[in-house]
């Protein structure tokens, strides 16, 4: 019997992590010696990232990746792990999530019959500014950064700085004309979006760790027989492993070049200076605590892989 | 069945929907649902009718358009268009066409400051296209310059296209915004350009009353005068942008506040039992806007789960035929599809499957984008289903074959540019190149 | 007064209460982000309800309008036939058959959109950022602004069959001389209008 998998994704083929995504879709068509037909809907030509999980739960199509920072509105479990500074580095965040966090993820994807196959790194998010580094918590003070809510704003508000709800579209415009002082991504859109062109200041501070995993429709992979959903898995796993392996390597060497070359300065945060923010943010976990008590075995797992 | 059949099928379905009568919006609906129907079932089309709707049109981006809608219908309603309009026709007097022209120039000033060609068109269409039909002017060609006047907002930077352009194919959004300048700025010239020459050919384009009146310096400076509201509200939204006070999405709200203040309490020209109707009509212009835009995204998600932009690039590619003849091909295509589809569905569509062939087949990106804008400009101005001739025509309430009529002068104008562009690359790559040395 | 009238008096002034109450949220927002601009520009400080609660003015204001735009003649199609047809053709096709299919279309879309708002209220999904809103509200506006245009085609089309007094303001009647002269860009408001 064949089947076809119809697989979304929001990549376009010259990004990183598309490459992973390539690996996926040919390990299977290789391993199900063409039993599974793969095909791929890249770049959101189909659905786009906000759409991923009613995409897959309904069946529209059968696996996709799941946007994870869309999608904390129907599963907030997905904010915690980006809580600031909750990891040293991208490492320990991979250690925290084989370590546990990920399976109190597959739980919360099951409730959408989905079955998240993987999960792997998105670069973590940095301080990007047009004059200045920030090396410690009153360097923040008065500065305008674009932030989108949670925890983060929360931070930048403790720390003096205004943090400004400017929406994606209207970033060029707004770091151009100085409605904003600076923002806080990742390097990948630092860089593809043009922003630093005019953000020439990068503190790079592992400030909030981002990551995501392929969702399949749980019915689909049970329709799959047993070997071929074996393929299916060990697919995601290779997937998996490639992911994080690129998108480390892109956030720690690829990127520190491309930013070189675009002039861009970058400040590596010293493990001291991590220590003033850390503390900066024990007032801030305390309080999440109390609102969101499932929010601590994320925060024991944090600090037993550390 | 085959997907060449699908495909055909799939497009003579949709003429015949549109030539039948049928509202564009419901007819390039019911297409879509029908064929996602076919390739994805009751689920899918039951799933896609409410996400792509409730996720695709809450972007914040797209407040712009309701937000220059009111800011139009309330220059409309106040009269601040009238003082404008006034100042240009008296003081450019001696050139034939001054007010078509200097529609056009105003939307390439307004373009680079908005990344939208529908708000763009809306918000140059307010202030001229009432005062145009007030006055006897030629409402075709107003409706025509205008249109395609507008869809510069999306070619002169900043650009929207652009940076999805940029972000989907990791090329440096600052080249193709450099890029985009001189070819925009070559639209302006030849529009003005055709302006000019038709008006001097044709003098009776021109109202008579202002055709034979030369206006007196004593009139002139009346009406440099009078048109200060409409100075005052030009520079706070081209001001509150330069100066970081707004984004350009917010300088809608601002504008239209501000053109509302001015019809209230500077010419009194507004009540406040008028303030509903003005209301309403920016609503009913977004809402027959908005139900294309999200008709247009089911019908190209349904085509892109049929894989049809796929099969036919795959197609093209294995052809063998010569780059040029490959890219005429393309290029025909988003001609084709520019007709009935809008530009941001074609872009997403297509985009990332079109670059890696291009560039594959030795062609520059960022002439490419160029070239692809352009193409998504003539998409917003050719029949049947031009966003900007709908805009237009609910903000001016000419009928809507005048305006197609109108339009399709300038959009050869368009495509006449297009072809300049595909001889000449160097008219987008000079400025990128001239700039990164 | 007949039932039929009622009836149209009732969907007359409900499309038109519902473009209406479009029209003000579009003006608090078009207010909320000047104010907020300005609180930017001066305080550096923002309030991010209006940018997150501004993302669905677009999606709210298209379909709270639907019918109303109908009404007004507003919704854009191309009549060619109008051209080449027959008078009585293009008059059947205007009057009768182009509403039924429109009909049959936004009422499937009423009932697809109504499932995906009670899967979204059944999931308690809420919208991102600092405010997190249910996002069932914001879907629902879709089948409710798409029922009332449902209703006004309802009502025209037994109207029509009746030879009475309809809502709708088509550019076609103008083309064919059936209405006053204005056209349609003059506003009709949710009043009837003689055929
Ligand atoms: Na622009
Ligand atoms: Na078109």
């Amino acid at each position: 019997q064949e089947f076809t998998m119809k697989l979304a994704h929001h990549y376009p083929d010259v990004h990183i992590q598309a490459a992973g995504i390539r690996t996926f879709v040919s390990e299977i068509e290789k391993n199900s010696e063409g039993r599974i037909k793969v095909l791929v809907y890249p770049a959101e030509t189909l659905i786009t990232g906000r759409e991923a999980l009613e995409a897959v739960e309904g069946g529209v199509v059968d696996v996709a990746t799941m946007s994870t920072n869309y999608q904390t509105g129907n599963i907030p479990q997905l904010e915690y792990y980006t809580y600031p500074f909750m990891f040293d580095n991208a490492q320990h965040f991979r250690r925290a999530m084989e370590g546990g966090i990920k399976e109190m993820l597959d739980v919360e994807y099951e409730k959408y019959n989905i079955k998240l196959l993987n999960f792997y790194h998105k670069g973590a998010l940095h301080i990007m500014h047009k004059t200045a580094f920030f090396e410690k918590p009153e360097d923040f003070s008065g500065q305008r950064l674009r932030s989108l809510g949670g925890t983060i704003s929360q931070l930048l508000s403790s720390m003096g700085a205004n943090p400004l709800s400017v929406a994606l579209g209207e970033v060029d415009a707004a770091i151009e004309r100085n409605v904003i002082d600076g923002i806080t991504t990742n390097c990948a859109a630092h860089i593809s979006r043009g922003w630093s062109e005019h953000l020439k200041y990068v503190t790079f501070a592992d400030m909030s760790q981002g990551g995501e995993g392929m969702g399949m429709n749980a019915d689909f992979l049970a329709s799959l027989p047993e070997d071929l959903q074996k393929v299916v898995m060990d697919a995601a796993a290779k997937m998996e492993d490639q992911e994080w392996s690129d998108m480390i390597e892109d956030d720690e060497v690829s990127c520190m070049n491309k930013w070189e070359d675009a002039g861009v300065k970058v400040h590596i945060l010293t493990p001291e200076q991590r220590g003033a923010f850390q503390k900066q943010m024990e007032p801030i976990f305390a309080e999440a605590l109390k609102a969101r008590p499932d929010l601590q075995p994320y925060v024991d797992i944090a600090s037993k892989t550390r | 069945m085959s997907l060449g059949l699908l495909g055909f099928i799939f497009f003579i379905g949709m003429l015949f929907a549109i030539f039948l009568g049928l509202p564009v919006s419901i007819a390039l609906a019911i297409v879509g649902l029908l064929g996602l129907l076919y390739v994805g079932g009751v689920n899918t089309v039951i799933i896609m009718s409410g996400t792509t709707a409730v996720h695709e049109l809450s972007h914040f981006n797209l407040l712009a358009i309701p937000l220059f809608m009111l800011m139009s219908s309330a220059i409309t309603a106040s009269g601040i268009g009238n003082t404008i309009v006034d100042f240009v026709v008296k003081w450019l007097h001696r050139i034939p066409g001054a007010l078509h022209s200097a529609a056009v120039i105003s939307c390439g000033i307004f373009a680079a400051m908005s990344s939208s060609s529908v708000a763009t068109a809306a918000a140059v269409g307010g202030f001229i296209l009432p005062e145009m039909r007030k006055r006897g002017h030629n409402m075709r060609l107003g409706i025509g310059a205008v249109a395609v006047g507008g869809t510069l907002g999306m070619l002169i930077p900043p650009s929207n296209l652009f940076i999805v352009y940029g972000v989907m194919t990791e090329t440096s959004i600052s080249k193709l915004f450099m890029a985009g300048i001189v070819p925009g700025i070559m639209v302006v010239v030849v529009v003005v350009l055709f302006n000019t020459i038709l008006f001097k050919m044709v003098p009776s384009l021109t109202p008579s009353a202002e055709y034979e009146h030369v206006p007196s310096k004593a009139e002139k400076m009346l009406a440099l005068r009078n048109a200060w509201t409409g100075l005052l509200l030009i520079t706070t939204v081209v001001g509150g942008i330069i100066f970081g006070v707004v984004t350009p999405t917010e300088a809608g709200g601002l504008g239209a506040v501000v053109a509302l203040l001015i019809g209230f309490f500077v010419l009194k020209t507004i009540k406040g039992k008028d303030l509903p109707d003005i209301l309403v009509q920016a609503v009913r212009t977004t809402s027959m806007l908005g139900f294309i835009i999200f008709s247009g995204l089911i019908l190209a998600r349904a085509s892109t789960m049929m894989n049809l932009s796929s099969s036919v690039i795959n197609l093209v590619q294995d052809t063998g035929l010569e780059p040029w003849q490959v890219m005429l091909i393309i290029n025909i295509l988003l001609l084709l599809l520019g007709t009935f589809m809008d530009g941001a569905a074609i872009t997403i569509m297509t985009v990332p499957l079109l670059v890696p062939l291009v560039v594959a087949m030795g062609y520059d990106p960022i002439w490419f984008a160029v070239v692809f804008a352009i193409n998504m400009e003539l998409a917003l101005v050719s029949p049947p289903v031009g966003l900007n001739i709908f805009v237009l025509q609910g903000v001016s309430g000419v009928p809507l074959r005048d305006a197609m009529i109108g339009t399709l002068p300038y959009a050869l104008l368009l495509l006449g540019c297009l072809i300049i562009l595909m001889i000449f690359p160097q008219i987008a790559l000079w400025l990128p190149t001239v700039m990164s040395n | 007064m007949n039932l039929n009238s009622r009836f149209r008096g009732t969907i007359g002034a409900l499309s038109s209460f519902m473009e209406q109450v479009g029209g003000w949220i579009l003006l608090i927002v078009a207010i909320g982000v000047t104010i907020n601009a300005f609180a930017r520009y001066g305080f550096g400080a923002d309030l991010a309800l209006i940018t997150e609660a501004g993302g669905f003015v677009f999606l709210v204001v298209t379909f709270l309008g639907l019918a109303g735009a109908y009404i007004a003649g507003q919704h854009v199609a191309v009549e060619i036939l109008e051209v080449i047809g027959n008078k009585r053709f293009v008059q059947v096709m205007q009057h009768y058959v182009i509403p039924v299919i429109s009909v049959i279309f936004m009422a499937l879309l009423v009932i697809m959109t109504t499932m995906m708002t009670m899967r979204y209220f059944n999931t308690g999904r809420v919208t991102l950022g600092r405010y997190p809103m249910p996002f069932w509200i914001f879907m629902a506006v879709i089948p409710l602004g798409s029922l009332i245009y449902v209703f006004v085609l309802l009502s025209d089309l037994i109207s029509r069959v009746r030879g009475e007094a309809v809502l709708a303001n088509l550019s076609i009647d103008d083309a064919l001389g059936h209405a006053e002269p204005s056209s349609n860009s003059d506003r009709h408001g949710g009043q009837p209008r003689k055929e």
